[in-house]
């Protein structure tokens, strides 16, 4: 297409965004609404993610095992780790390795375990866990393993941060699929207005040999330009309150790390952006397929 | 330049075109009449493809038109100019805007828009009335406002239907000089009409339909059929 063309199309589709009035502005809210919700979620989820990142290597749990336990059972339960994702690594201790361990922690005072008769201490396996989803529920799992006496793990508000960020994924999509979708209606009606506004220009257009594209270019140039406006405003709402909200958060939880560089936020403020372009597109594309064909 | 074959075009049950068999050479001049709902009109949208036939084919400078791709239609339609009885200007647009209009939507460069526009303007007296909107003008500038639309792409076929029906008798003759003159640079003019004073006048090619059916071809015809 010819760039005269293309500024064409361009005044055309600015005329069709003025002659949508009010219908164009909620439009734009509408697109802008949904898109600041599902640009709060990245955020809420990228902030979720960076805060386990920071836990990684530091999730384990230690497994106790009976004395009873014998030595294929013990072999049977480190292949049942082997093959869990979560999984990171893990480490066996045998209890005359554990109480030479003790016996190397107390120092000078290692003389006390002299007077034990027998080792008290288990044969320990202890787990390190990735954060990611699977490793919930992962302690639940094995501690009811029948060779294992005890379970204990440094931090048990991990599986809730992990049970957060599984809820918080699973609305976020349905919000997101939900929103996006009712984006593409008003959209796709926005400019099913404004091809009903021009039917007769378009009829013209038909019968002078114009071609479909030439037809469609400024529709979905104003459909974009929808979705540019909504996610322009979305991403300048959302920064300015995240930038906000960010320092109150810091200020309250004076260790807690947030996402905060622009090398992070830039591509999530992009990933809108682009999405919003997108449904303006797809938006467009949907009524024309139904009344430009 | 037209030929049809066979062709039959049918809405429901009712059949608008029966078995049309019609050859038009390049460079003639047709008067299409008969009543109301004989077809006329059907007739024309088959050629420009606005309709496609029920039976037979129709082939436009030897093309066979009804297996044409929705992609290659445009291209098709870029050689035949249409005149609708209801103009179908734009009435946001002025004069000029309304004929360059047809250029722009064929991308042709902005210096052949403004030198066809004004050329073809001129030649339907029109040049002094190129920034009047539609509304501000009489029914007969209107008129040839619409036909220097469809003449400003050089087609080679032109299809007028009922050009004249809107117009005062004198208006009316006027008009059909503008396609005479038309027609004498070489393109092939289809007029469908219930003009019979202008058709009697001008002693050319009449088909006459009725009930869907070509009764009647002369080459120096009359309205009437007797």
């Amino acid at each position: 297409m010819k760039i005269r063309t293309l500024a064409y199309h361009f005044k055309q589709s600015m005329a069709g965004f003025r002659r949508s009035g009010i219908m164009a502005m909620a439009t734009v809210s509408t697109v802008a609404a949904s898109l600041m919700i599902l640009g709060s979620f990245l955020l809420f989820h990228g902030n979720l993610n960076l805060l386990l990142k920071n836990l990684q290597g530091q999730l384990k749990v230690h497994f106790y095992l009976k004395d009873t336990s014998r030595q294929e059972e013990i072999a049977g339960f480190v292949q049942a780790l082997k093959k869990e994702k979560a999984v990171m690594d893990y480490n066996i201790v045998s209890k005359q390795d554990a109480i030479e361990l003790m016996r190397k922690d107390l120092g000078e005072d290692g003389i006390l375990l002299n007077n034990l008769t027998y080792n008290p201490l288990p044969n320990t396996i202890t787990v390190t866990l990735k954060p990611i989803d699977e490793a919930r529920g992962f302690r639940e799992r094995f501690s009811s393993h029948p060779i294992v006496e005890i379970t204990s793990s440094g931090k048990d508000w991990v599986d809730k941060v992990l049970n957060l960020m599984y809820l918080s994924r699973v609305t976020g999509s349905v919000m997101v699929i939900f929103l996006g979708l009712a984006s593409l209606f008003i959209i796709s009606n926005t400019i099913r207005l404004t091809v009903f506004a021009r039917r007769q220009e378009i009829e013209i257009m038909r019968l002078v040999g114009a071609t479909n594209w030439f037809i469609r270019s400024p529709f979905l140039m104003e459909g974009v330009m929808q979705g540019i406006l909504g996610a322009a405003t979305a991403t300048a709402f959302l920064a300015t309150g995240y930038f906000f909200l960010q320092e109150k958060i810091v200020e309250l939880f004076p260790g807690l790390v947030l996402l905060s560089s622009s090398a992070e936020l830039i591509p999530l403020y992009l990933k809108l952006f682009f999405l919003g372009i997108a449904l303006g597109l797809l938006g467009s594309l949907l009524s024309l397929r139904r009344f430009l064909v | 330049m037209i030929q049809m074959y066979g062709v039959s075009k049918a809405y429901g049950t009712n059949k608008a075109l029966d078995n049309i068999n019609l050859h038009i050479e390049k460079g003639e001049f047709v008067f299409l009449v008969g009543p109301s709902g004989a077809g006329k009109t059907t007739l024309m949208r088959l050629i420009f493809r606005d309709e496609v036939p029920s039976q037979g084919s129709i082939l436009i400078d030897g093309r066979n038109i009804e297996r044409l791709s929705s992609g290659a239609i445009p291209y098709l339609r870029r050689s035949i100019g249409v005149v609708f009885q209801d103009f179908k200007l734009l009435t946001d647009k002025t004069a000029w805007e309304n004929v360059a209009f047809a250029l722009r939507v064929v991308e042709a460069p902005l210096h052949e828009i403004e030198r066809r526009t004004s050329q073809v303007l001129e030649m339907m007296g029109l040049a002094h009335k190129r920034h009047y909107y539609p509304a501000e003008l009489s029914g007969g500038e209107q008129q040839r406002i619409c036909i220097a639309r469809a003449l400003v792409n050089d087609p080679a076929i032109l299809l007028t239907d009922e050009p004249t029906g809107n117009l005062d008798p004198d208006l009316g003759y006027e008009i059909m000089k503008v396609l005479l003159d038309i027609n004498s640079r070489g393109t092939t003019v289809l007029v469908a009409t219930h003009d019979a004073n202008l058709v009697n006048r001008l002693q050319r090619r009449v088909l006459h339909l009725r009930n869907g059916r070509i009764v009647k071809d002369t080459l120096r015809g009359t309205y009437h059929e007797d």
